[in-house]
C-alpha cells in the first residue's frame, strides 16, 4: 500500500523511457510533495537524530516509488539506471529551487534563536555537483555513470558492476578517479 | 594523441596511482609520463586532490536531499501570509519554524515565527502569544524587535521580527580578535538590552552567546524571549512552568536556581551574563567537569566556585585559539566582577545589570569597583547567623507541640543583654533540637509504621506528613557536617517520600512530592559516599533509594530518568552482591529493581525488551522462597515478577504462557490477601494482577476479560469505601471503571459500557486537579476521553464522540510535547487522531451541510495518525496490533486522497 498515487507514476516513467523528455519535471512534484510531507510528519516530534530518520523515510518512500514499478523494466540494469536519473534529476531540481531560496548563500549566518544546531554543517552542493559530473561526462562517460548509479542512485559497487558488465575492481578505481576529479572541479568553483 | 586518448591515459596513471602506496607515487609518475610534462602537471593536480579517508560524496544525495527536505517547513516559498511572502525557512524548533520572509508593504526583511503544524496545542499557542506579547512591549536598539503579528488563513497565529543576520558574540570576538576593552564595551551593550528588558519587567532567563548576535555593523542584538518571564503577574506563574516543561534551557548558562527549579528573577539573568562575559574574557568554561555529564554540570553550577578568570587563563593549556593570554589583565576588579554576577545565591549579586554594567565601566576608567572578594569571613558569618536562626525555628516547633513542657528558652535572642543569660538559653536551645531530632525520628520510624498499613487512616498520615516535614526542614538547617545525622536526614527525607509515594506502601499519592523527598535524601547520600566511597551500607542505602526512584519516576511517567534511577541501582546491588552474595536484602532489592526496569520498558510498548528482567527476578526471588517461603515481601515480588511477564509474553505473542504467568500470580495474592484481610499493599497488588490479566484474555476471551475486570472492580470498591480520601484507591477506582468500560462491549453490551467510563472520567479528572503534573494521571484521563468517545461514536452519539476525543487529542499533544521519549502517549495520541477521524468521516457520509468540513477533518485526522503510527513503526515499537492500525489508518487516508 503506498501513499503515492502509484498509477500517475508509473505511466511518468514509461512516457519517460519512451522518450518524453519532459516526464521528470511532471514526476518531480509528485515525489517531492510525498518526501516532504512525510519528511514534516516524522519531525513534528523533534528529536536529536531526526535527520537520520527523515533520511530513512526518504529512502524508504524512494523504494516505494522504485519496487512497485520494477515490473514494467526492461531488465535490472534499465530500470536502475533509469531509477538513478531519475533521482538525480529530481534531487538536482529540489537543490536548485532550494538554493535560489537561499539567495545569497548566507545560510550558515542566519542564526535565529532555535536554528542553531541546523545551520552547523553545509552539505556539498548537489547543483555544482550535478554541473561537475556533466563536464566529467565529456571525457569520462562511464566513470561519470558510475557517479550517477553510486551516488545518485544508491547503488552498491557490485550492483554498478552489474548494471554496467564490468568488474567491481573497476566501478572501484572508476569512483576513486572520479572523486578526485570531481573534487578539483569544485574546489576550482569556489575559490 | 587525441584528446579522448590523452584523458584516458591521465585516469589510467592516476587510478593505478591510487592502488599504490602515496609515497610511491614520485617515482611512479616518473616512469610514467618522463617526458610529458602537460600530462604530468595533470596527474599531479589530481592527485593533490587525493585525502585519505575522505568521504565527498560517499553518502548518497538522497541524505543530502533529506536534510535539505528536513529544512523544508510546513510553508511554501512564494506563500503569502498576512503582507509577507515567505522567502525560505531559516530554522525549525520543537513547536515554532522561523521563516525569513520579505514584507510587500514596507519592503524589508523579516523573520516570521509560526507554530509548527500538529503543535498548535492551547499551551503552545499560549506561551507564543507570550512571547509576542513580550516582544511587543519592548523597542530598544540591542533587542530584535517586533513588527507585527496576525494569524494564518487556517488559524495558526504568526509573528513578524526584525530579521537578524549575524555571529554569536563569543565567535564574533574571536574571529575579529578583539581587544579585552573593545569586548567589555560590546558587553556593556549587550547589559543595556537586559537592563532594558527588566526595565519593562521582562526576564530574558536564557541569555547565552547564540542568543546574542552581532551584526555586520557591530551591533549585538538580543534575541529569544521564547522563554521570558513576565514579572508583573501572578498568572504567569503557571506559564513559565509549563514552558520550562516545554523547553529544556542552556545548562551551561543556567543559573543555580534555575537548576533546582527555583524563583526566576532579574538576578538570573545576571548570573548568564556573568558566565557570558567568563567565556569572551577567557574563553574558557566557568567551571571543571571531570565528565560531559548534563548532572555532573548541574551540580557544579549549584555547588562548585567557578575558576577564577585570571586563573582560568593562567592555567591556559596553549591549544585553544583563544587569543587572550595575559591574566594580569583579569586578576583583581574583573575576576571579582566575573564573580560577583555568578554567585550562587541570587541576593548575593549585582542588585541590577545597571550595578554590573557600571562596574565594568568603573574599572575600564580606572576607578574602583563594587564587587569584592567573596570572603571566607563573610560566608563563616552568614553559617553562624543560619545556625542560630534554625535553632530558634525548631525550639519554636517544640513549644507548639509540647506546650506547657518547656517554658520560653527560644527568647535567646531577647536575652543578649546579659551574656550568661543567653549563654543559657543557647545551652536549652541545643537541646530543643535535640528533642525535635528525636521526635521527629520517633514520628517518622515508631508512630507511621503502625498505622500506615491501616486502612481509613489517610487523615491521620496526613496530619503526621505535614508535622514530620516541618522538623525535617528545620533540622536540615540544622544537620551541618556530621554524618551520622546526615544519614539520619535522608532516612527521614525517604521515609517522607514513602508517605507521600512510595508505591509499594499505602499512602496519599503525591508523587512528585515523594519525588522531591526521595531526591534531597538521594543527594545527601551521594555527599556522604563522596566524602566515604567504601561505605557499604550507605551504599546499599543510595541502591534503594534509586530503585524507589526508579520506580516513583515510572509512575509519573518519566521513562528515560526512570530508566536511569533503576539502572544505577541495579549497579549498585550488582557491585554490592559481588562482596554479600548471601544477603536476602540485596538479592531481594535486586529482584525487584529487575522488576521495574521490567515494568518500565513494558509501559512504554517494549514487551520483548522487558521479558528478560522479568526472568531475571523470577530467578532471584524464587530461590528467596525456598529460604523464607512466608515472607510477604519476597512473595509480593515474585508475584509482580510473574504478572509482568504474563503480561508481556501475551503482547509478543506467547498467549497461552502469558495466561499461565497470570495464575501463578493470582495463585500468590489471592490467599496473602484473605489471610491479611486489612493489607491495602496487598490488596492493590492483587487488583493490578485482575486488570492485567483481563487485558491479557482481552480480544482472546472477551468473557473472562469482562469476568477480571469485575473482580477487580470488586477489590478497588472495597478499597475506596474503606478509605474515601486515599488517592490511590480512588485511582485504582478510575481505572477499573476504565477497564470494565472496555470489556463490556467486547461482549456485546456497549450501552452499558458508557456509565462506567464516564465514571472513570470524573474520577481522574479530580486526580488530574489535584496532581497537575502527575503525567500518569493525565495519561489515563486520556485513555478513559479515548474510550469514552470511542463507546460514543459506537452509539452513534457522534457530537459526543466528537468532544471526548478532542480532550484527549489535547491531553496527548501536551504530554508529547512535554516528552518526546513518551510512545505510550504517543501512540495514544494517534490512537484519538484515527478515532476522531472515523467519526468526522461517519458525520460526512450522513450530513450535507457541512460534509465539506467534515472530510477535511477526517482527512486531517486520519494523516496525523498515520504519520505517528509511521513514526513509532520505524522506532519498532509499534505491536501487530498496532501495525493493524496503522493499516487502516493508510486504508483511510487513502480513500480520502482519492476522493
Amino acid at each position: 500500500m503506498s501513499p503515492l498515487p502509484s498509477q500517475d507514476v508509473t505511466q511518468i516513467l514509461q512516457e519517460w523511457s519512451g522518450g518524453d523528455s519532459n516526464a521528470p519535471a511532471r514526476l518531480m512534484p509528485l515525489v517531492y510533495e510525498e518526501l516532504r510531507r512525510r519528511a514534516e510528519g516524522y519531525l513534528r516530534r523533534e528529536r536529536p537524530d531526526h535527520t537520520l530518520q527523515a533520511t530513512a523515510l526518504v529512502h524508504e518512500a524512494y523504494l516505494e516509488l522504485v519496487d512497485q514499478n520494477r515490473a514494467t523494466w526492461k531488465d535490472r540494469a534499465h530500470f536502475a539506471g533509469v531509477a538513478a536519473s531519475i533521482m538525480r534529476r529530481i534531487l538536482v531540481q529540489h537543490a536548485r529551487t532550494h538554493n535560489a531560496e537561499k539567495r545569497g548563500g548566507k545560510w550558515e549566518k542566519l542564526y535565529l534563536d532555535e536554528t542553531r544546531e541546523l545551520c552547523r554543517e553545509r552539505p556539498p552542493d548537489l547543483v555544482a555537483l550535478d554541473e561537475a559530473l556533466q563536464a566529467f561526462a565529456v571525457s569520462y562517460p562511464r566513470e561519470s555513470t558510475v557517479v550517477e548509479l553510486k551516488f545518485f542512485g544508491g547503488l552498491e559497487a557490485n550492483e554498478i558492476a552489474e548494471v554496467l558488465d564490468v568488474s567491481s575492481k573497476t566501478v572501484l578505481r572508476d569512483w576513486n578517479f572520479a572523486k578526485l576529479w570531481l573534487r578539483r572541479e569544485l574546489t576550482g568553483q569556489s575559490n | 594523441m587525441t584528446r579522448q586518448e590523452r584523458a584516458q591515459r591521465v585516469a589510467e596513471i592516476v587510478k593505478s596511482a591510487l592502488e599504490r602506496d602515496a609515497h610511491d607515487w614520485p617515482s611512479f609518475i616518473n616512469g610514467q609520463c618522463s617526458s610529458d610534462s602537460a600530462m604530468r602537471t595533470e596527474v599531479e593536480s589530481l592527485l593533490s586532490h587525493y585525502q585519505a579517508g575522505d568521504d565527498f560524496i560517499e553518502k548518497p544525495a538522497l541524505h543530502i536531499a533529506a536534510e535539505t527536505f528536513v529544512r523544508e517547513g510546513a510553508y511554501r516559498v512564494g506563500q503569502i501570509i498576512g503582507d509577507y511572502e515567505i522567502v525560505s525557512l531559516i530554522g525549525t524548533g520543537g513547536m515554532g519554524e522561523v521563516y525569513l520572509a520579505h514584507d510587500r508593504q514596507l519592503h524589508r526583511r523579516v523573520a516570521l515565527k509560526l507554530i509548527r503544524r500538529g503543535m498548535d496545542s492551547a499551551d503552545i499557542v499560549r506561551h507564543f502569544k507570550r512571547e509576542e506579547r513580550l516582544l511587543a512591549g519592548l523597542n530598544h536598539p540591542n533587542i530584535a524587535q517586533l513588527y507585527g503579528s496576525g494569524m494564518t488563513a487556517d488559524g495558526v497565529p504568526f509573528f513578524a521580527m526584525e530579521f537578524v543576520e549575524g555571529t554569536p558574540i563569543d565567535e564574533y570576538c574571536n574571529e575579529k580578535q578583539l581587544s579585552i576593552p573593545i569586548r567589555l564595551e560590546l558587553f556593556r551593550k549587550v547589559c543595556g538590552a537586559v537592563h532594558y528588558a527588566h526595565q519593562h519587567l521582562v526576564v530574558h532567563r536564557d541569555v547565552k552567546p547564540s542568543n546574542i548576535l552581532v551584526t555586520t555593523e557591530g551591533e549585538p542584538k538580543l534575541l529569544d524571549f521564547g522563554i521570558a518571564k513576565l514579572l508583573e503577574t501572578d498568572s504567569s506563574r503557571d506559564l513559565v512552568r509549563t514552558i520550562t516543561e516545554l523547553r529544556a534551557l542552556t545548562p551551561e548558562y543556567a543559573s543555580p536556581e534555575q537548576i533546582r527549579g527555583e524563583n526566576v528573577t532579574t538576578a538570573t539573568d545576571i548570573y548568564s551574563l556573568g558566565v557570558v562575559l567568563y567565556g569572551l574574557l577567557t574563553g574558557h568554561k566557568p567551571y571543571r567537569l571531570r565528565t560531559a555529564r548534563p548532572d555532573e554540570l548541574s551540580r557544579a553550577i549549584c555547588e562548585d566556585e567557578p575558576t577564577k578568570p585570571s586563573t582560568a587563563v593562567a592555567n591556559h593549556d596553549g591549544n585553544s585559539k583563544f587569543e587572550i593570554r595575559n591574566s594580569k589583565f583579569l586578576k583583581g576588579d574583573l575576576d571579582n566582577i566575573i564573580l560577583m554576577a555568578m554567585r550562587k545565591e541570587p541576593s548575593r549579586r549585582y542588585a541590577s545589570v545597571a550595578q554590573f554594567s557600571e562596574d565594568i565601566r568603573r574599572h575600564s576608567e580606572g576607578l574602583p569597583v563594587r564587587a569584592r572578594k567573596d570572603t571566607w569571613n563573610y560566608r563563616a558569618a552568614k553559617f553562624v547567623h543560619r545556625h542560630k536562626v534554625g535553632v530558634a525555628a525548631a525550639a519554636v516547633i517544640v513549644l507548639t507541640l509540647v506546650a506547657g513542657v518547656i517554658a520560653a528558652s527560644w527568647q535567646a535572642n531577647r536575652a543578649t543583654r546579659q551574656a550568661k543569660l543567653a549563654a543559657q538559653a543557647r545551652d536549652r536551645a541545643q537541646r530543643r533540637f535535640e528533642d525535635v531530632r528525636h521526635l521527629s525520628n520517633a514520628l517518622l520510624f515508631d508512630i507511621a509504621p503502625k498505622i500506615e498499613r491501616l486502612e481509613g487512616a489517610t487523615e491521620a498520615r496526613q496530619s503526621l506528613l505535614t508535622q514530620s516535614l516541618k522538623y525535617l526542614d528545620s533540622l536540615a538547617a540544622e544537620s551541618g557536617e556530621d554524618p551520622a545525622l546526615q544519614s539520619e536526614l535522608a532516612a527521614a527525607y525517604e521515609k517522607i517520600g514513602d508517605l507521600q509515594g512510595n508505591p509499594r506502601n499505602p499512602n496519599l499519592m503525591v508523587l512528585t512530592d515523594a519525588l522531591a523527598s526521595y531526591q534531597k535524601a538521594n543527594e545527601i547520600r551521594r555527599a556522604l559516599l563522596q566524602r566515604n566511597p567504601r561505605d557499604r551500607e550507605q551504599r546499599r542505602l543510595l541502591a534503594n533509594n534509586y530503585r524507589v526512584l526508579g520506580d516513583l519516576r515510572w509512575q509519573t511517567n518519566e521513562p528515560v530518568q526512570s530508566q536511569k534511577d533503576s539502572e544505577a541501582a541495579l549497579g549498585l546491588y550488582t557491585g554490592l552482591l559481588a562482596e554479600q552474595p548471601e544477603s536476602p536484602e540485596l538479592r531481594l532489592g535486586l529482584a525487584r529493581t529487575n522488576n521495574d526496569i521490567g515494568q518500565l520498558f513494558s509501559t512504554n510498548e517494549k514487551h520483548a525488551d522487558a521479558i528478560p528482567y522479568f526472568v531475571k527476578a523470577i530467578g532471584v526471588t524464587e530461590e528467596l522462597r525456598q529460604q523464607f517461603p512466608d515472607k510477604i515481601d519476597i512473595l509480593t515480588c515474585l508475584a509482580a515478577a510473574h504478572q509482568g511477564l504474563g503480561n508481556a509474553l501475551s503482547w509478543t505473542g506467547q498467549q497461552k504462557e502469558g495466561e499461565a504467568e497470570m495464575a501463578k500470580a493470582i495463585e500468590i495474592y489471592e490467599p496473602l490477601v484473605a489471610k491479611n484481610p486489612n493489607d491495602s499493599n496487598l490488596r492493590s497488588e492483587l487488583y493490578r494482577t485482575y486488570v492485567m490479566t483481563s487485558s491479557v484474555y482481552e480480544s482472546v476471551n472477551d468473557t473472562l476479560a469482562t469476568e477480571y475486570a469485575f473482580k477487580a472492580l470488586k477489590v478497588a470498591e472495597t478499597a475506596a469505601e474503606k478509605d474515601p480520601v486515599n488517592l490511590r484507591a480512588n485511582h485504582y477506582l478510575a481505572m477499573a471503571y476504565s477497564r470494565v468500560g472496555v470489556t463490556l462491549p467486547n461482549i456485546g453490551q456497549a450501552a452499558e459500557s458508557i456509565p462506567y467510563l464516564k465514571k472513570a472520567v470524573s474520577i481522574f479528572e479530580e486526580l488530574v486537579g489535584k496532581e497537575t503534573k502527575n503525567r500518569r494521571y493525565k495519561l489515563q484521563l486520556g485513555l478513559a476521553f479515548l474510550r469514552l468517545g470511542d463507546a460514543r461514536r459506537k452509539q452513534d452519539d457522534l457530537n459526543g464522540a466528537l468532544e471526548d476525543l478532542g480532550k484527549a487529542v489535547a491531553i496527548y499533544s501536551e504530554l508529547v510535547s512535554n516528552d518526546a521519549n513518551d510512545n505510550a502517549s504517543l501512540k495514544n495520541l494517534a490512537s484519538a487522531h484515527k478515532s476522531l477521524g472515523e467519526a468526522h468521516d461517519t458525520i460526512a457520509q450522513s450530513s450535507d451541510e457541512k460534509k465539506p468540513f467534515h472530510q477535511q477533518m477526517a482527512e486531517r485526522h486520519f494523516r496525523n495518525a498515520r504519520d505517528i503510527f509511521l513514526k513509532l513503526q520505524a522506532q519498532k515499537t509499534l505491536s501487530e496490533f498496532d501495525a493493524k492500525t496503522l493499516e487502516e489508518t493508510q486504508a483511510a487516508v487513502l480513500k480520502y486522497r482519492r476522493q
